[in-house]
């Protein structure tokens, strides 16, 4: 583990020493460069090699930016003049204006209420994956060998099947007369058919506990692995004990992980419409059936745009929000 | 209400078809193509002089089995596709007829959006005199649909379990009683009009009202129901019946007569205070590029034996009585799909309510899922 943390150190740094001979001033004209030539390089013979370097740099982001621009950006551009537009109730064509009918519309109650409700599942299904996931990513971190590679194997194969395949799995497991409810039965925690799973806010939880737990799993894994385990032996020594080395050590360095695993199991929850359609049974419906229903039921495009922009704009202000507050606990820990 | 009989053959249901879709519009292609082995009483027209393709935006698989392959022998260079895509909802519907104009040369469709389409222009008049079949079909359905060709019809009734409940329910208000009775035991489609019509019925009022105060009353009795239900079903509506997990459910008759077949205990019931139905049928499009080819194909599809084989085949309630001596007997005597004058003078019909009153509806259904 020792030799391995070197090898990732050693890495980094010819990675910063490249970085740096790319990104720092050019030397005086009169140094000699390292090459073994030996001849002169010129200030105006150099400039163009780094410029070369940059643009190759460049073009290596240019399919992500490509595919970004034009699946992320354009969509979310058209949602958005689209949701300034108008829908002709016979014929349900859209004419775009710039009406905000459409926002004003979202204050009405309905709308705030389903919002309301897919933040509070959302959270909840969040700090239940987060409660489950970390523990399974610290076990894996500490594993070693074929036993990691067997359990990290078993965190990513519900992913080699469909999500609504997936999906209609649980429905099995949580309904009448399935496994949980027999379960529960058998160890007398229930008696009779379970009321409250299938069909409820409690069902479609489980349901995207169920979906995105490797999403929170796998970062945390990630960041848990990086921890270099001298550390926690260093915290030992100085005499903290099992449980104020997590506190004060593992979760402080595994934050990143925990960050990006809630963000990315609670930003697609919050917008969820497979998982309530099919566990919800149509009582308990989510955002994402709402702004669905626009599209597809009523199609009022415009209308179901500005809701779907409305949500888009609640998450990336939650986002940034968060991104300031860790950017502030940053500075101050870095002080 | 009596009881109906179980059932003893085996149907499609509209969801079942639905859930078919790709498959069966990837198959209908190649399958049109190629020649039936039995023939039809059609004799050559007109259209015998046109060769194209016919698009159907419709169900898959909401035709005959073989029929598009035996009007093809017919009409050896006219060939019939059925297209599902957007068919998950009126408005879609009609969104994707008014973006894809001269795409398609007929549709499946009910009266609402019959009605929205002639309105909007969409809709070419029946022509009656290249449709002679159209004889045969019953004349109350062809005055609830004047639009095209009515093809099928269904019923938005109570079902429930015999075994598991000791009451008989005969009307909406049984239901409503019995709900809260047996809280979390009752099933509902999520469809608007059929829901919002049992409502209306089961206040006296009619399935087609865009009154505010009765539209009103209506959405505090749905609401009323909503907490003692299970769900609330887009998909397998009488599965929880058929399970036993519900008791009761508000569902289709054509529903419920297949659901019949895999449990002799579920009881069908045209509520007392009447019922909202829907009837569908194929209406033409202006834009239809083979218009003479789909009147041809129209009446190809009334002739009795490709009706029944279609009726046989979907399982659906049949609005032509000159069809009954091809049917299979069970759909002859089932309660809810035979031909019942009776039961037909209690059920009123689905109509277009106009552009705010279908908004106003669809805001209402809306807010009821939101609860």
């Amino acid at each position: 583990m020792g030799q391995r943390a070197s090898q990732s150190g050693e890495s980094y740094g010819r990675s910063s020493s490249l970085l740096e001979s790319i990104e720092s001033d050019p030397p005086p004209l009169s140094r000699e460069p390292d090459d073994s030539s030996g001849g002169r390089i010129s200030r105006i013979a150099r400039f163009p090699r780094r410029a070369v370097l940059r643009l190759r740099g460049q073009g290596l982001l240019l399919p992500s930016v490509v595919s970004a621009g034009l699946f992320f950006l354009v969509p979310l551009a058209l949602l958005l003049v689209y949701s300034f537009g108008s829908v002709n109730l016979l014929d349900y064509q859209v004419y775009f204006g710039w009406t905000i009918s459409n926002y004003t519309s979202i204050i009405r109650s309905i709308y705030l209420g389903v919002m309301l409700r897919s933040l509070a599942l959302s959270l909840g299904a969040t700090l239940a994956c987060l409660l489950i996931g970390f523990p399974v990513a610290y076990t894996i971190a500490r594993a070693r060998g074929r036993r990691q590679a067997v359990l990290l194997v078993m965190i990513m194969v519900p992913f080699w099947t469909s999500f609504i395949v997936r999906t209609y799995g649980i429905y099995n497991v949580i309904s009448y007369n399935g496994p949980l409810d027999r379960l529960l039965n058998a160890i007398g925690l229930v008696h009779g058919q379970l009321q409250s799973l299938l069909f409820q806010p409690a069902g479609i939880g489980i349901g995207i506990v169920y979906s995105y737990l490797p999403l929170m799993v796998l970062p945390i894994y990630v960041a848990l692995e990086r921890i270099e385990p001298n550390l926690l032996l260093a915290a030992s020594d100085l005499g903290a004990g099992p449980r104020r080395v997590l506190r004060r050590v593992v979760v402080p360095l595994a934050a990143p992980g925990i960050v990006a695993g809630c963000f990315l199991v609670g930003i697609p929850a919050t917008g969820e419409y497979t998982i309530p359609a099919i566990l919800g049974g149509g009582k308990a419906v989510m955002y994402g059936n709402v702004v669905s229903d626009q599209f597809l039921s009523l199609g009022n495009y415009p209308f179901g745009s500005a809701i779907a922009m409305a949500l888009t704009v609640l998450i990336l202000a939650v986002l940034l929000w968060l991104r300031s507050r860790a950017a502030k606990v940053e500075s101050r820990t870095s002080r | 209400m009596g009881e109906s009989d179980g059932l003893h053959g085996k149907a499609v249901t509209r969801r079942q078809a639905l859930a078919w879709g790709a498959a069966g519009a990837v198959a209908t292609a190649p399958l049109s193509g190629a020649l039936a082995a039995c023939g039809s009483s059609s004799k050559p027209s007109a259209a015998d002089q046109l060769s194209g393709t016919l698009i159907l935006l419709g169900y898959p698989g909401w035709y005959g089995p073989d029929e598009f392959t035996e009007f093809h022998h017919l009409h050896p260079r006219l060939t019939v596709r059925n297209s599902a895509s957007g068919l998950v909802g009126d408005a879609q519907h009609i969104a994707q007829i008014a973006g894809n104009r001269g795409k398609f040369d007929l549709t499946l469709c009910g009266p609402p959006v019959a009605r929205q389409l002639q309105l909007a222009g969409f809709l070419q008049p029946l022509d009656r005199s290249a449709v002679p079949n159209l004889k045969n079909v019953a004349p109350v359905f062809q005055r609830q649909f004047p639009y095209g060709i009515p093809t099928d019809y269904g019923k938005t009734g109570i079902a429930y379990r015999k075994d598991l409940i000791p009451e008989r329910p005969t009307s909406w208000h049984d239901l409503w009683q019995l709900a809260k009775k047996y809280s979390g035991k009752t099933t509902m489609l999520n469809y608007d009009i059929d829901i919002q019509g049992s409502a209306l019925r089961y206040l006296g009022y009619s399935v087609n009202s865009t009154n505010p105060d009765e539209l009103n009353k209506m959405q505090q009795a749905l609401l009323e129901l909503k907490p003692h239900l299970q769900a609330v079903l887009s998909t397998d509506y009488s599965k929880p019946l058929i399970e036993g997990t519900a008791y009761m459910a508000i569902d289709y008759d054509y529903d419920i007569a297949a659901a019949q077949q895999k449990n002799k205990n579920i009881v069908w019931v045209l509520p007392d205070e009447g019922a909202s139905a829907y009837i569908e049928g194929w209406v033409a499009l202006r834009s239809a590029s083979h218009l003479a080819a789909v009147w041809e194909l129209m009446n190809f599809h009334l002739e009795p034996r490709n009706y029944a084989s279609f009726i046989n085949y979907t399982g659906a309630a049949y609005v032509e009585p000159a069809a009954k001596a091809d049917l299979k007997h069970y759909i002859v005597v089932n309660q809810s799909l035979r031909y019942d004058a009776a039961a037909l003078r209690k059920v009123e019909f689905e109509k277009y309510l106009g552009a705010k009153g279908v908004a106003e509806r669809g805001k209402l259904w809306e807010e009821f899922l939101a609860a």
